[in-house]
């Protein structure tokens, strides 16, 4: 999966690469926001846990790479807080 | 009798690169916004604040104490250096609230949103399909006692619904 997915981020950069240097029209932007970051599972031994939503940010730059009217891609770099908040009561 | 009730928060900061590909429908005055596609994370930092706290009974003076722990620490990334002197991991290590990490997160992002003039708002939703929990090898490097339970294997994945807001420079132009 990891490799699949690696693959189609290349996919993706490389045809980014060659669609800008088409006629495209490549558009510069920035975005940010507020983010509510969870993760699934945990350890085996934590069966009286549970994951909560930690409150966090997202914020970062994005290129607009507009194919068409009606179609875009869009790759984001941004700076992505992520994990859980959880609770073990014994 | 005690009771103890631990808080954990763990928090990691990704370099994180999502490529959406975005559909654009126009409804009446309104543009629809819509865009699915693969993202890459790297962990640059990360911590985790424990919050612990017990309600235990003096059996001197029977009154309930209430204490309360607090500290942080920060997340190994499969650098696991907390041992003892017989190089056995410290109790802490062992325990459930000790998160151990693989630094690298893949999975897809989903948008869905409005265009209004320059801004694009909406919802991104990003859900991890890599399993981040270094436990593996962490499980690799010790012998565990029977007992524990370490034979599983835990998968934890990351997820986040974030609202978002992109500003685009000459999209006003462009339209």
């Amino acid at each position: 999966m990891r490799l699949n997915l690696s693959k189609l981020g290349l996919i993706g950069v490389i045809s980014l690469v060659f669609i800008s240097t088409a006629s495209a029209q490549v558009l510069f932007g920035i975005r940010g926001g507020a983010s509510f970051a969870n993760a699934s599972g945990g350890l085996p031994l934590s069966r009286n846990s549970e994951n909560k939503v930690l409150p966090t940010y997202h914020a970062g730059v994005l290129l607009d790479v507009w194919l068409s009217d009606n179609l875009s891609i869009q790759p984001n770099l941004l700076m992505s807080g992520k994990g859980p908040s959880r609770n073990t009561r014994r | 009798m005690v009771t103890t009730q631990t808080r954990l928060t763990y928090q990691a900061d990704y370099l994180e690169l999502p490529i959406l590909i975005m559909g654009k429908f126009t409804i009446g005055k309104v543009k629809l916004l819509a865009g699915l596609g693969p993202y890459i994370g790297f962990a640059l930092a990360g911590s985790s604040q424990h919050n612990i706290s017990s309600n235990a009974l003096d059996i001197n003076t029977e009154i309930r104490r209430k204490t309360q722990t607090s500290f942080t620490r920060i997340i190994n990334w499969e650098e696991f250096d907390e041992f003892d002197e017989n190089g056995f991991p410290l109790q802490d290590a062992l325990s459930d609230e000790s998160w151990y990490l693989k630094r690298l997160d893949a999975g897809l992002t989903l948008s869905t949103g409005l265009q209004v003039g320059a801004f694009q708002m909406g919802i991104l939703w990003t859900k991890g399909i890599r399993n981040i929990s270094g436990y593996q090898k962490f499980k690799e490097q010790f012998n565990f006692p029977s007992f524990l339970r370490y034979s599983d294997n835990p998968k934890i994945t990351n997820s986040a619904f974030s609202l978002s807001l992109a500003y685009i420079f000459g999209l006003n132009d462009y339209e």
